[in-house]
């Protein structure tokens, strides 16, 4: 499917169904691409208009001079096969077909047809019932969510493939909302010529992603799909989570093993075997994706830094219940750090700074952490809730984090002015969790992904 | 080893078994009450002894199972299923020998998705309480196998010697391999053996089979 890649760097775009009147799906996307800055061509369609947001509007698609990389196509589904023939016609390399009541509704003949004229002409198609693209670089944006009342996130290197519309809509905008920086979208709906095998697939190779995270309910080629996450996860973290888990069916119980395999366990095993790191909640798809917007964690001991003591031991006993280490702060290193702190403060891991601790005390903490080599990796908890923390906390955060080589965790739980500064911090790419365990949980995927990738990597190549 | 006149269970109902290398714990089947004492002798005291339907060698808690002690209790309980069996076409009495240990589920389903999924891990009757079981899909390595068994609380017990108990992780790869290629070649859909029973011997035991064809 080597078409694939215009549906995320065309040069033009053509949207059949275009339309003047704001809040009809034609008119969204236009304006989507319009304001969006998209930099390519854009010709909206339509026989009935001349123009529209001030571009010329064509009768249909062939009335177009130019070639067209992609078609973007929202009409009514009675039109729809005309409309993909026509496209064949004009050669176009792509298309993304937002128009519903296919094969979901039980519609298969027309989805059949739709299907056999793009495999003939090797049109990428993407859809039918889907919701479109998104590529954050090049503005090209076919997600028909009006931008004020769904967020764009900004350039960065999550890639997020969904079969779900709905998920992929929160999870933009959940990632617009904290600054979380992403590459591209996919929707892909019914996706019978492009689904989440053909997508792991090409995302394997596309170096801008650097972690893929995916939506799906169910999946077409089983064989396909194990193969493609295996390569994919050598390349690049891939995080899935999966809907549809549960058997709604309460079958006769014919023996121990298929009482114990419920209906996701051959998931589960899949997943397994590829090194794929599994979610359970779209808050931990979240948490999970952030922790490797991070350097590679090397090792199992971490360091703690606190200003409120019993944050500190959740953190702690988190991390002892996940098998990491607290790291060792060497005799020289306490004796020096005893010259700079008030006598009343132990110089222990967690490195507990107090409730009296400012933003300075907390650099030198930091810093400590940061040269120590015995550290790899470090959660800081902020209580903000104190009289002495502040907002100033967040320029040594942000600039310890940008010269850093080892992850930096928040954790930081609380109200507005917390969540306020969170949101800052996570906008330059400092992830931060809203509870010890969520932040745990998190550097344990982490862990895990690359503990296995060495794992399998020394393997490959003794064989 | 039980010899001669007494046939073994798996000969009769899963006679493919054999072909494949896999071989249930000694057992033998009784068809006369004369041959008791003989069959105890082969046995050897204490064991069990069954009724097993013949083409569902499955579901001993209908009462069909009890541990015998002597020879006067096994003659005793013969008589009560013979009552019950009337019909020697349809079930066989089976003494089957006795061995102690940790017993453990290893189960291979066939996947509409993905082929074969293997489920490795704390086996008996509770299996489906304690739920101590791992995933994967067929074929595996042999690290790749140590590493589901790892995954399990039995597994990474027995891994480390649990109160003297060890695992034989070979003989264990070579049920799933010969079981896997037999599931193949019959296409049968599902087989299961629960328990498989490790001794503090290291002998691994098959206790019980269940084949899904």
């Amino acid at each position: 499917m080597k078409n694939i890649r215009y549906v995320f760097y065309p040069q033009s775009i053509a949207i059949i169904g275009a339309s003047r009147e704001p809040n009809k799906i034609g008119n969204v996307i236009v304006k989507n691409l319009v304001e969006g800055g998209y930099r390519g061509k854009i010709y909206p369609v339509n026989p009935n208009t001349e123009e529209i947001l001030g571009l010329k509007c064509y009768k249909s698609i062939s009335e177009i001079q130019n070639s067209v990389d992609c078609a973007v196509i929202c009409i009514k589904k009675e039109f729809v096969l005309d409309v993909v023939q026509q496209c064949a016609n004009k050669k176009v390399k792509s298309i993304i077909m937002i128009t519903s009541g296919f094969s979901e509704t039980g519609n298969e003949e027309m989805e059949k047809k739709i299907l056999s004229i793009c495999k003939q002409n090797e049109i990428a198609l993407i859809g039918p019932n889907c919701m479109g693209v998104i590529y954050t670089k090049n503005r090209v944006d076919s997600v028909f969510l009006p931008v004020y009342k769904m967020g764009r996130p900004k350039i960065g290197g999550i890639s997020f493939i969904s079969q779900s519309g709905a998920i992929g809509g929160c999870i933009l905008d959940l990632a617009a909302y904290y600054g979380i920086g992403m590459n591209k979208f996919v929707s892909y709906g019914n996706g019978k010529l492009i689904g989440v095998e053909e997508l792991l697939e090409y995302f394997e190779s596309d170096n801008e992603t650097k972690t893929l995270a995916c939506y799906f309910e169910g999946i077409r080629d089983g064989k396909r799909f194990i193969n493609a996450l295996d390569k994919c996860t050598l390349r690049k973290p891939v995080v899935v989570l999966k809907g549809g888990k549960t058997s709604k069916s309460a079958k006769a119980i014919a023996s121990h093993t298929s009482s114990l395999m419920g209906n996701h366990s051959s998931f589960r095993a899949v997943f397994k075997k590829t090194n794929t790191i599994e979610v359970e909640s779209i808050d931990e798809l979240f948490d999970v994706v952030k922790v490797f917007m991070q350097p590679k964690i090397k090792g199992k001991r971490i360091g703690v830094i606190t200003n409120g003591g019993g944050l500190g031991i959740l953190v702690v006993d988190k991390l002892v219940e996940n098998d990491f280490e607290l790291s060792e702060i060497p005799q020289q290193k306490r004796e020096e750090l005893r010259k700079i702190f008030p006598s009343e403060l132990n110089i222990e891991n967690p490195l507990d700074l107090l409730g009296d601790a400012n933003t300075a005390r907390f650099e030198v903490a930091l810093n400590t952490m940061m040269n120590e080599e015995s550290v790899d990796a470090i959660i800081v908890c902020l209580l903000l809730q104190t009289i002495s923390l502040d907002a100033t906390i967040i320029n040594v955060l942000v600039r310890t984090n940008y010269f850093s080589k080892k992850p930096i965790l928040i954790v930081a739980v609380g109200g507005e002015y917390t969540n306020s500064i969170v949101r800052v911090l996570e906008s330059n790419n400092l992830p931060c969790y809203p509870s010890p365990e969520r932040a745990v949980n998190a550097l344990r995927k982490m862990y895990d992904y690359y503990e296995n990738l060495n794992h399998r990597l020394s393997g490959n190549r003794k064989n | 080893m039980p010899q001669n006149k007494f046939s073994r269970l798996e000969t009769i109902v899963f006679p493919e078994l054999k072909e494949y290398g896999i071989e249930l714990i000694d057992n033998v089947i009784i068809e006369n009450k004369n041959d008791l004492k003989k069959g105890l002798e082969l046995i050897s005291l204490p064991c069990y002894a069954k009724l097993i339907a013949r083409e569902e060698l499955h579901k001993s808690d209908k009462g069909l199972v009890r541990e015998i002690t002597n020879e006067k209790e096994c003659i005793m309980f013969f008589e009560e299923m013979e009552n019950l069996n009337k019909e020697k076409k349809v079930y066989s009495f089976v003494l089957q020998r006795r061995v102690k240990g940790v017993e453990l589920f290893l189960g291979i389903k066939k996947d509409n998705l993905f082929g074969h999924v293997l489920l490795f891990g704390f086996g008996g009757i509770f299996v489906e309480v304690y739920r101590d079981i791992a995933y994967a899909v067929l074929p595996i390595k042999k690290d790749e196998f140590l590493e589901l068994v790892e995954q399990t609380k039995i597994g990474e017990r027995l891994l480390k010697g649990y109160r003297g108990y060890g695992i034989d992780l070979e003989k264990l790869y070579e049920v799933i391999k010969n079981s896997y290629r037999l599931m193949k070649q019959k296409n049968y859909s599902e087989i299961e053996y629960n328990p498989i029973i490790v001794s503090k011997e290291g002998i691994t035991s098959i206790v019980d089979i269940k084949i899904v064809k």
